[in-house]
């Protein structure tokens, strides 16, 4: 097999364009020849101040920073992998992870004292190393990332990445959208996840600019960075473009002449969004994905191209394959529902800790969702098995909520669904259902508490008196008839 | 409450964090959940409290503590 790492794509960058710019951070810039350099110097650091050794793990808080950049590669070519985190993640869920996969190395988190932890300020202090002439780059099957997804029970699950995985993912996104060299790319996504991680490795990997920016949330600031680094794409989530507007009404579309592409991801977009969004960028390529952790943009649908078919979530990437089957893994007919399953390069080989039955039929992951298959190859997304609600682009199960209400009063039955936001910004909404109860007057005492025990994006915006909770013969909730 | 204080107090709330850590200097994103959240919960509570409205040009304007004081006065004098 012809396998190229994504680091080896990044070094051949290096050889054969070393002056061209790839990364700028603020006032900081590096070149292809400065970022390998620096990403081998990070890896010789690591090896000589942590023993870091083939096989080991590091949890990598994905702040945006160019060490950070350097840290994420460097860890690949020692062999070790990659647990990127959200800097702001939850003590109780940090420590979870930590006992699961038990790092050699934490960076960029404080943890009790944990001797393993380490600031990233402390990486300005390495020194340059020379990059050798012969390196030994990492392999196809071996695990280069683990990320974690909110698990539908509440409990993170970490998804297993290989080195073919992550680099057949950059391969079949650079292919669909149409990157080359010339892109200067802003990111403002965040890194801790599969899209905004994966927008870092499309770009370095095309031998690109990439261009940090903290977020959106500072609009001039964003808008400041497209004139002055004549961005010609960049990525968010749907809910960016509903912040975009609000804040800024229609003034993106003033860069609608440079912008050559916009990845679209993560959630649904409404249909006004998506007419709203082809008509202010007539040239761009806008290219909406579907995918999950497991299986980084599966599908893809470009706004124009595609304009007929805006309500799919378009077809399936170069190089994957979709299939769409009944309970028992029978492929189904065109046109007939069933679970979407995805088989390619870029699906993992699994998670952490449990075994792959119940998530594959034969090589095709298991998507959990559900939808259908027209002769053209469009996928039209119908449902989903699991419950997974997206406030802003950010998730959360239902579950979690549930049970911090439980913990507030062990009395109280609930049962938490999204809606959409009736401000029409965040997407969807928490929304709890509780149980009728003498113990309970009004919904503020638990508000309060929530408030105190959860993530703000986590805490219901809408709460409701219900006189039962809908379940199955089983007792499973059934969300899908709650409103 | 000056007006002043209370929009800090306001943006305190949002982002959660102390009042007295928010000055006039205070910018967006110079505090984790002052994220795009963040600033549409700050921006939305302002216009609620004050019953004011904020269009979307000086609401890109608004890059820190100060310049979303100034907003709010002179929309409310």
């Amino acid at each position: 097999m012809d396998f190229e790492s994504l680091e080896e794509k990044i070094w051949s960058w290096g050889i054969s364009t070393p002056e061209k710019i790839a990364l700028i951070n603020k006032n900081e810039i590096y070149t292809y020849k400065a970022l390998f350099e620096n990403i081998w110097a990070t890896k010789i650091w690591f090896e000589k101040e942590f023993a870091l050794e083939k096989g080991d793990s590091v949890l990598l808080g994905a702040n945006k920073n160019v060490h950070f950049i350097f840290s994420y590669f460097a860890i690949h070519l020692i062999g070790a992998k990659v647990i990127p985190l959200d800097e702001q993640i939850q003590t109780e869920r940090l420590d979870l992870i930590i006992n699961k996969t038990n790092p050699k190395l934490i960076l960029g988190f404080k943890h009790d004292g944990d001797f393993r932890c380490c600031d990233y300020d402390i990486l300005s202090t390495i020194k340059t190393a020379v990059v050798p002439n012969q390196i030994d780059f990492p392999k196809f099957n071996q695990v280069a990332d683990i990320l974690f997804t909110t698990g539908t029970t509440g409990n993170p699950k970490g998804v297993l990445l290989t080195h073919e995985n992550i680099a057949s993912s950059a391969n079949n996104i650079n292919s669909y959208i149409g990157n080359d060299s010339n892109d200067v790319e802003l990111l403002a996504l965040p890194i801790s996840h599969s899209f905004g991680l994966g927008r870092i490795k499309c770009v370095l990997t095309i031998g690109g600019t990439l261009v940090l920016l903290g977020s959106i949330v500072n609009m001039k600031r964003m808008f400041r960075a497209f004139e002055e680094y004549k961005v010609t794409g960049f990525g968010m989530v749907p809910a960016s473009w509903q912040y975009i507007q609000k804040m800024s009404g229609n003034r993106l579309a003033d860069f609608s002449g440079q912008l050559k592409y916009i990845e679209l991801g993560s959630a649904s977009m409404p249909m006004e969004d998506k007419l709203r969004l082809s008509q202010l960028f007539p040239d761009t390529r806008i290219c909406m994905h579907y995918g999950l952790t497991e299986a980084s943009r599966s599908t893809f649908m470009e706004f124009h191209s595609d304009a007929m078919f805006l309500d799919t979530i378009g077809k399936a990437s170069p190089d994957v394959d979709i299939s769409i089957r009944d309970s028992l893994g029978y492929e189904m007919s065109i046109g007939e529902e069933g679970e979407i399953c995805i088989k390619g390069n870029h699906v993992t080989i699994g998670y952490l800790d449990a075994i792959n039955n119940d998530f594959f039929f034969e090589d095709y992951f298991r998507t959990g969702d559900i939808g259908n298959i027209d002769n053209q190859g469009y996928i039209r997304l119908s449902g989903r098995y699991n419950e997974i609600i997206n406030v802003g682009g950010k998730k959360l199960s239902p579950f979690e909520v549930e049970s911090k209400i439980h913990e507030f009063d062990p009395r109280l039955e609930s049962a938490c669904i999204g809606i959409k936001d009736p401000n029409g910004v965040m997407g969807e909404v928490v929304k709890a259902f509780i149980v009728r109860n003498n113990s309970l007057k009004s919904f503020d005492d638990i508000n309060n508490f929530l408030n105190t025990k959860l993530e703000s994006y986590k805490v219901p915006a809408v709460y409701e008196w219900i006189d039962k909770i809908p379940k199955t013969n089983s007792g499973k909730i059934q969300r899908q008839k709650l409103k | 409450m000056s007006t002043a204080n209370k929009v800090k107090e306001i943006i305190a709330e949002a982002i959660e964090v102390e009042v007295s850590k928010i000055n006039e200097d205070t910018a967006i994103g110079d505090f984790p959940k002052w994220d795009s959240m963040g600033q549409l919960v700050i921006i939305s509570s302002l216009e609620k409290q004050f019953d004011i409205k904020i269009d979307p040009e000086v609401i890109m304007d608004l890059e820190d503590v100060g310049d979303m004081i100034e907003a709010v006065e002179e929309r409310i004098s």
